[in-house]
């Protein structure tokens, strides 16, 4: 009886121990597979964050060419007005002088005949 | 057989304990990689969106000061375009003095001016002996320089005495008179007074040229 009794726990503690290994092995494996998870994620993250970077400094390059394309335009515009107003005054400048110029060299004239 | 029933519940409990645990590593794991992912896109997207930040606000500051140094070119060459214009119309009114001046020195109203210019000069000099510098065509007008000098002479109580110089000069009108005892000269040609004179007259030539009234 005896030593049928310890033939049957012998049984038990094997499968039990079998069974304790097999369970040490699936949470290995999960380990295992949390481990490559967090590679996979490492990878995928370096990956998007890079993409993200390069699309948000792309559209940032595309506003900054925007920006310098309206200034220089509002440049252009600036600068032709100058000149605009350049030509405007000297056709002012020139019909003065044009209407007061007899004025003007009378009394230069007068000036350089006299001492 | 009691016994194996409850040796086999005892291993699948062990067994399904360990997927459950397995399980729920792998759902955490999971769930990780996700916040993980999240997290670093979200800190790549904050870094970049400050650096485009700083990289719009750089561009935008050198077009800007690009725009300014460029109107600030453009108003200088502006500004000396228009000082170029008025100066070529002051300069047109000593043109056409200078023109007037040819018209006017063969007058007889020149030559009463020339002969008040050389009184003038020796009044200046304080008499003595003077020597007079004419261009050629005044030269030849033949004016009476002894009568002058007599006249400058009772007028000063000295002895005055004009002689003409023994070149001509090289001037649209008016005289160079030298005292030859002093040393001294005296420039009324037409250049020379202008040339004094300039500085005070070119505003007020300026300013009757570009009068709006």
């Amino acid at each position: 009886m005896s030593v049928w009794r310890d033939v049957v726990m012998d049984e038990v503690l094997k499968r039990v121990l079998e069974a304790e290994e097999e369970a040490r092995r699936i949470i290995e494996e999960a380990h295992e597979e949390a481990r490559r998870i967090e590679a996979e994620a490492r990878r995928i993250a370096e990956e998007r964050a890079r993409a993200v970077y390069d699309e948000v400094m792309r559209e940032a390059e595309r506003e900054a060419e925007r920006e310098v394309k309206k200034i220089e335009e509002e440049m252009v515009q600036e600068i032709k007005r100058l000149e605009e107003d350049a030509l405007t005054e000297m056709k002012r400048l020139e019909f003065l002088a044009t209407r007061n110029r007899e004025k003007a060299v009378k009394l230069l004239l007068a000036e350089v005949l006299r001492p | 057989m009691p016994l194996a029933g409850d040796l086999d519940k005892l291993v699948n409990a062990v067994l399904s304990k360990a997927k459950e645990e397995a399980e729920s590593i792998i759902a955490k794991a999971k769930e990780e990689a996700e916040k993980y992912i999240k997290s670093v896109v979200e800190e790549s997207r904050r870094k970049a969106e400050k650096e485009a930040s700083g990289l719009i606000r750089k561009r935008r500051s050198e077009a800007l000061s690009k725009r300014r140094s460029e109107v600030a070119r453009a108003r200088t060459d502006v500004t000396r375009e228009l000082l170029g214009f008025k100066e070529k119309l002051i300069e047109g009114v000593v043109e056409e003095v200078k023109r007037e001046v040819q018209a006017i020195v063969r007058t007889k109203e020149y030559e009463e001016r020339l002969v008040d210019m050389i009184k003038e000069a020796v009044r200046v000099l304080g008499g003595g002996v003077v020597e007079v510098k004419l261009n050629k065509r005044d030269r030849d007008l033949g004016l009476d320089l002894t009568a002058i000098a007599s006249e400058l002479s009772q007028e000063l109580g000295k002895p005055v005495e004009l002689r003409l110089a023994s070149e001509p000069g090289n001037f649209t009108g008016g005289l160079i008179a030298k005292s030859l005892e002093a040393g001294i000269e005296v420039d009324y040609t037409v250049e020379g007074i202008l040339e004094r004179k300039w500085k005070r007259l070119r505003s007020e030539v300026a300013k009757i040229l570009f009068s709006e009234s």
